[in-house]
């Protein structure tokens, strides 16, 4: 027989000057198990709480019910209180006849017989209320970073220093990402790689830092502190302890291909590293384009002319599989195909590219070693379009979004243009000027005002060869008249996208993406790093288009959240999560279909000779959040919520259904 | 019990006339509407003392059953409300939340119970001003639909 | 057909491709089949395959899987009940068998109110009705009165999880509206309702036989059988009754495909049907699908739409 201490507190006149405490305490004394039942003025303040835990010892209370403020204010007080006193601290229930009752009505009558309501709903499901422990989840100190961009290695490095080991995933042959490829970067105008390749090379002699290049995750199982991860290191053909990076090889390779550093521009061998300052320096074979691969071992010549003998036809996929405490994922994101805008000509016309082949053009490690040219006949250009939006802000083309970086960059090729060719001209078709970020409005400022930059406010309608020129018609829609613009180049603002692989990567952490692919965050404003799955964060362009300062901001803030998960002990995990009723389990797998965590799993019963038996549903408590929704779908009961079982509110309806 | 109910309900027998008033309950997720509904209470709003609270975590939590057990046991009205789509505090929940009670009410309708005495709300942490709104314009609403008489007869 | 029927399902034993066919056999009288359970070619040869084969046989389904294989006799409506079964992981696709028997409409047994019972030798179909072959001559019943009234507004093909089609599907056009019997309801007002089903309600003695025969309803612990009185009460008060309706019309909300075995197994003549099918309206109409179509399809109300859903406070 449970017995039910009651505590009406005053809170001074709060509560006392529209609830008549005395007597509501008097009356909550006659409710089925109620053993006692008293008023205070401040239950609250340490005479307050001394009275509760006297009270539990004098009179052998085993739940406690406090009626006074929102137990979003003082639960855990009053939690705390009650175990002080040797109680389970979910034995606690509160009754809020503050905020929900005194504050809001005026009548004392009404306000006291809500107040004896209230509390004899608090009663009756204390009376139901069970014995909580929260489990102690063991913690592997120890995070995999998947995407070795910008925002991974500031992940990674950050991480590392914090004195935690960190694995670095990275799908390509080298670290450096999309920013490897950029030749300066707004509004500083920075040189790119000055700033970025010291990072990788920090992060490649870190003594925290294990890179895997040419890698990638291939499962994931397990949850927060204790994730197991599969990767696949694809077969590099050389042997990275033997190869010194000499180059040799390459130079030697019968074979060329388009570059896809150089986004096409440019040429690579089948051997190759894919930029100078790759990290790590140590050549890949694209098996699939490589002569030896092709001809049945015919060729070799990389293998013959190594001086180290690093090359290994022989070498195989690899798998490595790890426990993880925490995931990080920057996987980044792709530039968007501009073919769709067949007005424009791109990919008809070799003139028309996009502002990342732009970029490479005059970037000293780029095709041209930084000449300015056009594709074509590799003639410096005098007249540049640019021309913005190109699969942004265009739902029929491409994406509704904008993709927040491309003005920017226009503004910043624009000003590079001139600095190249000085007799150049820009111009650049916008939909708005979208400036907002330290010194970037400035920037776009100095690019039209210092360097004459022309900029119209309208679209493109068409692009077409005329002789050697490309004439670019549009609109001035501040002039209110159309344009026709003789250019020698037409560069593409093309848009920012999902990876094409997000969704799976999504998949295997229990990522939810919205409707383009981006990872979707936990919170829009209040949790922008993490993820739904405890223990998965995010960093950089992997959740929306982001621009270098910001990727690397949410890096830190990524890596910050990683150290403080380590910075624990362990893991507690949370006392009120679902528990299934295996008996009654039929595994129709609606919970688990609902359950925004990815929480619930099947297992199979077995019998004592280890024979199946049959499935049904378990909750993985590392995972679950409690918040019940699985519990109000199952038609059977067999799911419930600890702290919020279905007889726990039922009793509550049924006090007040029954209340006098 | 409904019997007792409507009996003592019926004003012209009470000696001082002493209006009837409905009896609500309202499940709350525990995010958002629970603490629009302590917002209001810290601004001091006022609104019709009928309804009393269930607080659950979320919206989700809430099982369509609670609402049948409520008409059950001859409740006059029952609300549910939790964080607007978008704000769910787990993200999800109260998207299947819309769908068991938007359903719930649409099929309540057919099976006698007025919409009137069913209501289902986004209310957000910062409502306030909109908890108060919507509990003394429900409170009215089903007021204005008279007693319930029960399920049972 | 019946015999390509028994031949099929021969075949299937024989080469023991599956353990045991469900269909149905001769009962002890010629007006109604009962469930047949097949598990040796020789007990194929029992299979019957007529107007009075009415029973949803995917009922058998969950727990028939368990002993292996089996193959079952479903007609296209009673199909959509196999589909909603593998939907809810309750069998798997591979466990099945349906054997997708062409169904010109089953018996209303109201058809033969005035025959008497004792003298009816067989039952069969024959142009557009039924024939009714007794000690006195041949009775033939138009279509009207002949079927059941899911058959006269029956418009399905063959479900989503055929696997043998045994003869051709009979050529023929609803003849009512599916919710010709709703809207007839639907007059009412919500008071009236409210009258209506507590009168029907009060009816109930809670046999349970609704529950027992509807294939949807697999649960090893159904939520009115939980111990202490965690959710409805066992007595037949008329409020305990509507809790326990209403809750599990609820519970077969976007999942229930209207075979009408509940209505047809309740003694006391309950429309049960009438909730199901006006809550699978709502489903429709607010969600956009129904039941029983799709194996692959999300649960109704285990999956939501961001955008389409009605919204309380619609922008």
């Amino acid at each position: 027989m449970a017995r039910v201490g009651v505590f009406v507190c005053w809170c001074g006149s709060n509560i006392a000057k529209t609830v008549d405490v005395v007597k509501v305490a008097e009356a909550a004394g006659k409710l089925p198990s109620v053993a006692y039942s008293t008023d205070y003025k401040y239950m609250c303040s340490e005479p307050g709480q001394n009275l509760i835990k006297q009270a539990i010892e004098e009179h052998k209370l085993d739940r406690i019910v406090v009626a006074s403020c929102s137990p979003r204010l003082h639960e855990p007080t009053f939690r705390r209180c009650i175990s002080e006193a040797g109680l389970n601290p979910f034995m606690l229930e509160m009754a809020n006849i503050r905020e929900h009752c005194s504050w809001v009505h005026d009548d004392k009558e009404v306000a006291s017989e809500k107040a004896l309501d209230l509390i004899a709903m608090s009663v009756a499901k204390a009376v139901k209320n069970e014995a909580l422990f929260s489990q102690e989840i063991p913690l592997t100190k120890k995070a995999l970073v998947i995407g070795g961009g910008v925002a991974g290695i500031q992940v990674a490095l950050d991480i590392a220093d914090a004195g935690y080991k960190v694995t670095l995933v990275e799908k390509t042959p080298s670290i450096g990402g999309r920013m490897a490829q950029y030749d300066k970067t707004f509004p500083t105008l920075d040189c790119a790689a000055c700033i970025l390749t010291p990072k990788m090379v920090d992060a490649a002699s870190h003594p925290n830092i294990e890179i895997m290049t040419y890698a990638e995750v291939e499962k994931v199982s397990g949850f927060v502190g204790n994730f197991e991860v599969t990767i696949r290191k694809k077969a590099r053909s050389v042997d990275m302890k033997k190869c010194t990076g000499c180059g040799v090889c390459y130079e030697k390779c019968p074979k060329k291909l388009p570059s896809e550093f150089d986004c096409g521009l440019g040429q690579r061998k089948a051997i190759y590293v894919p930029f100078p300052q790759a990290v790590p320096n140590v050549p890949v074979i694209d098996r699939e384009n490589c002569r030896y691969f092709a001809d049945g071992g015919k060729c070799g010549v990389c293998a013959k002319i190594c001086p180290s003998q690093a090359v290994d036809y022989t070498l195989e996929d690899e798998m490595i599989t790890d426990k993880y405490g925490a995931i990080v994922a920057a996987t980044g994101f792709q530039p968007w195909d501009p073919t769709p805008y067949t007005n424009l000509g791109y990919g008809r016309y070799p003139d028309v590219i996009t502002s990342l082949q732009f970029e490479r053009l005059f970037n000293a490690s780029g095709p041209t070693e930084g000449k300015l040219v056009r594709p074509s006949d590799h003639k410096p250009p005098k007249n540049v379009v640019f021309i913005s939006c190109i699969g942004s802000r265009d739902d029929e083309h491409g994406y509704p979004y904008c993709s927040k970086v491309c003005c920017m960059y226009n503004a910043k090729h624009a000003l590079l243009l001139k600095e190249k060719v000085h007799d150049a001209q820009a111009y650049v078709f916008y939909m708005d000027i979208r400036a907002n970020g330290k010194g970037y409005e400035e920037f776009v400022r100095r690019t039209i005002e210092k360097y004459g930059a022309i900029y119209l406010r309208g679209r493109v309608s068409r692009v077409f060869q005329d002789g050697e020129k490309l004439i670019v018609r549009g609109v001035d829609t501040l002039a209110g008249k159309p344009v026709e613009i003789e250019a020698d180049m037409v560069v593409l603002a093309a848009a920012m996208e999902a990876q094409p692989d997000a969704k799976d990567l999504a998949r295997m952490l229990g990522i939810s993406t919205d409707e383009y692919n981006w990872f979707s965050e936990a919170h829009p404003k209040l949790k922008p790093v993490e993820v739904l799955t405890a223990g998965i964060y995010l960093a950089g362009a992997c959740q929306y288009p982001k621009d270098i300062p910001d990727a690397v901001a949410q890096a830190s803030g990524a890596a910050a959240k990683v150290v403080g998960l380590f910075a624990k002990e362990s893991l507690q995990s949370e006392p009120t999560v679902a528990e299934v009723n295996e008996d009654t389990c039929v595994d129709c797998q609606l919970c688990k279909e609902v359950c925004p965590y990815t929480a619930i799993d099947t297992k199979t019963l077995t019998d004592r000779a280890g024979n199946p038996i049959r499935t049904v549903s378990c909750v993985n408590e590392g995972l679950c959040h409690g918040c019940g929704t699985c519990v109000a779908a199952c038609r059977s009961s067999s799911i419930q919520l600890r702290g919020f079982k279905d007889n726990q509110i039922l009793s509550e309806i049924d006090a007040l259904a029954f209340a006098e | 019990m409904s019997e007792e109910q409507v009996i003592t309900k019926e004003p012209e027998t009470a000696g001082a006339p002493k209006e009837w008033e409905p009896k609500i309950i309202g499940f709350l997720c525990n995010w958002c509407t629970y603490a629009g509904a302590d917002l209001a209470g810290s601004s001091r709003l006022k609104y019709p003392a009928n309804m009393r609270v269930v607080r659950v975590p979320c919206s989700g939590r809430v099982d369509p059953q609670f609402v049948l057990k409520a008409f059950e046991r001859g409740f006059d009205g029952v609300l549910v409300s939790g964080c607007h789509p978008g704000d769910c505090h787990y993200a999800k929940g109260n998207y299947y939340a819309r769908r068991r009670h938007m359903l719930l009410q649409k099929f309540l309708e057919h099976m006698g119970i007025e919409p009137e005495r069913f209501h289902f709300d986004w209310i957000s942490a910062a409502e306030g001003q909109k908890f108060a709104e919507v509990v003394e314009e429900f409170t009215g609403q089903v007021k204005k639909a008279g007693p319930f008489k029960g399920v049972g007869k | 057909m019946e015999n390509e029927l028994r031949q099929k399902a021969k075949e299937l034993l024989e080469s023991g491709q599956v353990k045991q066919v469900i269909g149905y056999e001769d009962g002890s009288t010629a007006f109604k089949s009962t469930p047949c359970f097949a598990s040796s070619p020789e007990d194929a040869d029992r299979l019957v395959w007529n107007p009075t084969c009415v029973n949803n046989l995917a009922v058998y389904l969950p727990s028939a899987v368990k002993q292996g294989k089996v193959a079952v006799a479903v007609k296209p409506c009673d199909g959509r009940s196999v589909v909603e079964l593998i939907k809810e992981h309750q069998i798997n696709r591979d466990d099945v068998v349906t054997m997708v028997v062409p169904c010109p409409g089953v018996l209303n047994p109201d058809a033969l109110a005035d025959i008497d019972p004792k003298t009816i030798k067989n039952i069969e179909w024959k142009g557009d009705g039924i024939s009714v072959t007794t000690d006195s001559g041949e009775i033939s019943i138009p279509r009207e009165k002949a079927f059941l009234d899911k058959c006269l507004s029956c418009t399905l093909t063959d479900p989503a999880v055929t696997n043998i089609k045994l003869g051709d599907s009979p050529e023929r056009s609803p003849l009512k509206d599916k919710d010709a019997a709703i809207a007839e309801y639907e007059k009412m007002s919500v008071d009236e309702r409210r009258v209506f089903w507590a009168k029907e309600f009060t009816k109930c003695i809670r046999c349970y036989a609704c529950r027992q025969a509807c294939p949807a309803c697999y649960c090893k612990e159904c939520f009115v059988d939980k111990n202490g009185q965690v959710w409805a009460l066992k007595s037949t008060d008329p409020e305990a009754n509507w809790f326990f309706h209403m809750t599990r019309a609820m519970h077969l909300a976007g999942r229930c495909i209207g075979c009408g075995e509940c209505e047809r197994s309740c003694p006391m003549g309950i429309p049960l049907t009438l909730i199901g099918r006006t809550l699978e309206k709502d489903v429709e109409e607010m969600f956009g699908s129904g039941a029983g179509q799709d194996p692959d399809a999300l649960p109704i109300l285990g999956s939501f739409d961001l955008t389409k859903d009605p919204d309380p406070c619609p922008e």
